[in-house]
């Protein structure tokens, strides 16, 4: 008997044992007794279609005591997780061109602040004045804001700021250069001290800026004025590495930092002392770091909430085409156009390009359009203009057929020029600037569209970002070289007229004595187009007659072929559906964007809903 | 064999000597510098300015030499790209991650590679034969990035049994590690298959079967060992390989090692954590090539070192 039953047996006892250990498992354990009083403040929130449940329901409110709309999501899935790639520095005072994910979510808050129509808005800055002569602002601060420390946000911190930001090792001086800040260059060079910076205190809360000119543009550049607190920093000349130390971590925006893994992530939290116009929405905010490829896959796991939207190509064309073939994955798709424009550009001091004939054909002969069907499938509009739609001063539609795909009349240009079918016309390398695979294929589309349209021979070569960047650099400087060819993205910085059509020129100090010094990164000049430029700049309070001088001197850049525009990209971006708030309200032209560019911070204006947008 | 041993070790400094210097001049050949020009590039004033930042501005032996006399001291330098953090403090973290990877890629490569290596010389010429040439065959020709984006596809947005990359929990070591290890795995496999077939061609095989000893006798205690002796020249290069990790793996993987700086410290001209790298490799290889060269002896009883 004992053989006979001794299997099924123990079979049995080890089904009742595993039976027993599952129910144990999952049956709800029993629970005391609980006055009401001691219910959590946030409960698991009801499904809408239990509408009986819904007045005992208490509001989810985050860590900041920020109380979040009746349909979020309970607050341990008021959580963010992004993928970015490590950066070498903590905050925006250390550099603009490698620092981690933060800069102004929590580590600064700025003077002004972009409005979704990019006007600017008052934000730790509450108002300004222009004086008569339009060269002195006053900026009169929020008295109410501080730090995460307790410690007030004062106009010791702003003008602490404005000197720190004039030193020469800061890779994003050249741009509050273009405030034109009295003795800015030579605070820059160490010829006069900081003080003598055209920023000064008049009280705690109030700070003075002045500048050699009209600068009718200051209050936008300021938006991107991101304080320094000064009481922690205290070496202006300080590289960055003072916000590696945890002691210094303090922060000005709603969010401040909770911890730093090297190589894995960081995680920032609602800011509990933020008391500015965008209190946090969201309670944390996990940033994973991964390579830009592994993100796709990461996001469709559910792994993170949100990709794309930047710089780096989160979505490459096979993830797009995915996206587009799926009507659940389409909802989630943000997409917008951006303020950039990708251009080819020429040395025109020199031979071949010095010719007006050559410029104009090689214009003629690249086809946008057959560029935004190929290779470039939903990453961008044509371009014309180096202006994008909607910039102030664009003149897309006026300036369209200057430079429009016509093979016929680029061949009969080349043939002008010296050149038919491309006959002696040297072979030509395109440089790229480490650029990513779809614009790399764009750009041997390119070369086949001059090969078949006007007979020239190109190749392709991608340098890294340094070697670009000095070839570029000495090209001008020698005002010769081997890089005559090439292709460069340009973003805005601030929108206004000024911005984009900077990198062409601008002010000439003193007489023309040497093209290498002259204002504009590219080895192209024009007298007309410089003074246009400078004089616009200098006109107050009345945005149509400088944007109409703006129009003028694009005319002139695109005219003289100093570039030929090949497309301004679209931004895009993947959001779960869950995640919903004032960051989709549209603009006034009906546009959604997830471009954290444009807000103190995107956290403030979302959170995790139980159900989608 | 102890002398041998230190005569080997003390050759080294001289050939880390000329490495060091060789690429020392190299990397600073490469234009650029250790910072980020954005839309806008730098002046001459504002390059000399970093230059001067990060020591640039000497001649380049002077700088030599400062970072030298670091090095008698073991201190290679903070690196560049992470201000924060020391060359041996920035390997100290990582290192042990890839190595941690690797060792256990190494084990799965070992434990499947030789057995299948092994089968496949017994079974010559059979479909098992056949199947282990296939698996090797793949496991060579596909890069382990492309075994990598596949693991996840199947594994991990498909079947949804494991993450698609993080370092945190044995489940997201899976994927790495089997990516990692079937390269190596088919090399392992390969010359297993070969250098038996060879051995057990051999005169003192045939003899050894001749005077009667049996199958598993002859295949452990002649076969085995004698197909060993290659094997280790094959074997031993692929341990700092493996140990020192792969930009691809650990990037698709999100695994924190130090595999990407092999790639990254040059486009970022860290030069301090390059050099510190380069060191670091000759160090490995040198004394990967020496352990084998001592387990020669072990595996072959012919060989003295001398």
């Amino acid at each position: 008997m004992k053989g006979k039953f001794a299997r099924p047996l123990f079979v049995l006892i080890l089904l009742s044992l595993i039976a027993a250990l599952v129910l144990g498992c999952t049956a709800p354990a029993p629970q005391p007794a609980q006055p009401t009083a001691a219910k959590p403040a946030v409960e698991p929130t009801k499904a809408p279609a239990q509408p009986a449940a819904a007045p005992t329901k208490a509001p989810v409110v985050n860590r900041a005591g920020v109380v979040l709309p009746p349909d979020a999501a309970p607050i341990e899935k008021q959580v963010m997780r992004y993928g970015e790639t490590e950066a070498k520095w903590m905050t925006w005072d250390a550099s603009v061109y490698d620092e981690n994910w933060g800069d102004y979510v929590a580590w600064a808050d700025s003077c002004t602040r972009p409005n979704k129509e990019y006007e600017p808005q008052p934000n730790l800055c509450t108002k300004w004045e222009i004086s008569q002569d339009g060269l002195t602002w006053t900026f009169y601060m929020d008295k109410k804001r501080v730090w995460s420390d307790g410690k007030p946000i004062t106009a010791d911190d702003m003008v602490f700021t404005l000197q720190r930001f004039a030193r020469p090792d800061y890779d994003f001086e050249w741009f509050y250069s273009m405030a034109n800040i009295v003795n800015w260059n030579d605070v820059v060079s160490g010829k006069r001290p900081p003080e003598e910076l055209g920023a000064k205190k008049v009280d705690d809360y109030t700070f003075t800026v002045t500048t050699d000119r009209p600068t009718p543009y200051l209050d936008k550049i300021f938006a991107d004025l991101w304080v320094v607190p000064k009481h922690v920093v205290k070496d202006r000349l300080n590289d960055g590495s003072w916000a590696f130390d945890k002691n210094n971590w303090v922060f000005a925006g709603p969010y401040k930092l909770e911890s730093y893994t090297k190589g894995k992530e960081l995680v920032f939290v609602a800011n509990e002392k933020y008391n500015g116009p965008f209190p946090p929405m969201m309670d944390k905010i996990i940033v994973t770091f991964m390579a830009v490829e592994t993100r796709w896959p990461a996001y469709k796991n559910n792994e993170l909430d949100a990709i794309g939207g930047g710089y780096q190509q989160d979505l490459p064309p096979s993830a797009m085409a995915e996206i587009m073939a799926s009507p659940e994955l389409k909802k989630q798709l943000i997409s917008w156009p951006n303020f950039m424009t990708y251009y080819l550009f020429f040395d025109t001091w020199n031979k071949p390009f010095d010719n007006l004939k050559v410029r104009q054909a090689f214009s003629h002969a690249v086809d946008r359009d057959k560029l935004i069907a190929g290779p470039l499938q939903y990453q961008g509009v044509a371009a014309y203009t180096m202006n994008p739609p909607g910039f102030p001063g664009e003149s897309v539609e006026k300036l369209k057929s200057v430079q429009n795909y016509d093979p016929k009349l680029a061949a009969k240009l080349m043939e002008e020029a010296g050149y038919p079918g491309g006959k002696g016309f040297p072979k030509l390398t395109l440089y790229l600037r480490n650029a990513a695979p779809a614009l790399v294929a764009a750009s041997e589309a390119i070369a086949g569209m001059l090969k078949e349209n006007i007979g020239v021979d190109v190749t392709i070569q991608n340098l890294d970002y340094s070697i670009y960047t000095e070839k570029m650099r000495s090209q001008k400087k020698n005002k010769g070289g081997d890089f005559i060819f090439a292709l460069v993205p340009y973003e805005f910085d601030f929108v206004d007229g000024s911005n984009m059509l900077s990198p062409w020129g601008g002010c000439e100090k003193g007489g023309v004595t040497d093209l290498s010094a002259m204002p504009g990164r590219h080895t192209w000049y024009n007298k007309d187009f410089n003074k246009l430029l400078c004089e616009a700049g200098a006109v107050l309070g009345d945005e149509a007659k400088r944007n109409a001088m703006y129009q003028q001197a694009e005319k002139i850049l695109i005219e003289d072929v100093a570039l030929v525009p090949l497309y301004h990209p679209i931004l895009t971006a993947m959001v779960k559906p869950d995640i919903k708030g004032p960051m989709f309200t549209p603009d006034k032209n009906g546009t959604v964007t997830w471009h954290r560019h444009r807000f103190t911070s995107r956290e403030s204006l979302i959170y995790r809903s139980t159900g989608t947008r | 064999m102890g002398r041998y041993i230190l005569m080997r070790l003390a050759g080294l400094i001289p050939v880390l000597l000329i490495l060091s210097m060789i690429t020392f001049a190299l990397m600073h050949e490469v234009p650029g510098g250790p910072w980020k020009e954005g839309q806008r590039p730098f002046s001459e004033e504002q390059l000399a300015a970093l230059r001067a930042r990060y020591g640039l501005d000497k001649p380049l032996w002077q700088q030599y030499l400062i970072w030298i006399s670091g090095v008698v001291q073991l201190d290679f330098g903070m690196s560049f790209k992470h201000p924060d953090e020391s060359v041996i403090g920035l390997i100290s973290r990582t290192w042990p991650v890839t190595a941690h990877l690797g060792l256990m890629a190494l084990l799965v490569a070992f434990g499947t590679g030789l057995p299948l290596g092994i089968i496949a010389a017994i079974k010559q010429n059979s479909w098992l034969d056949y199947l282990v040439t296939l698996v090797s065959t793949l496991g060579f020709v596909m890069p382990h990035f492309v075994w990598g984006i596949l693991f996840i596809l199947i594994f991990a947005l498909t079947l949804k049994w494991v993450p698609t990359g993080g370092w945190d929990t044995p489940r997201q070591w899976i994927l790495p590690v089997l990516a990692y290890s079937l390269a190596p795995m088919a090399t392992i496999a390969r010359y297993t298959r070969a250098s038996i077939i060879e051995v057990m061609r051999a005169d003192y095989v045939r003899t050894a079967r001749a005077k009667g000893l049996g199958e598993r006798s002859v295949m452990l205690r002649h076969v085995l060992r004698n197909a060993m002796i290659p094997l280790l020249t094959v074997f031993g290069p692929l341990v700092p390989d493996l140990i020192t990790g792969s930009i691809f793996i650990e990037a698709i993987f999100r695994v924190p090692g130090l595999g990407k700086f092999w790639v990254t410290s040059t486009f970022d001209r860290d030069y301090p954590m390059i050099i510190g790298l380069t060191m670091l490799w000759a160090v490995l290889i040198a004394i990967t090539y020496l352990i084998t060269d001592v387990l020669y002896v072990f595996a072959d009883p012919r060989i003295r070192l001398k």
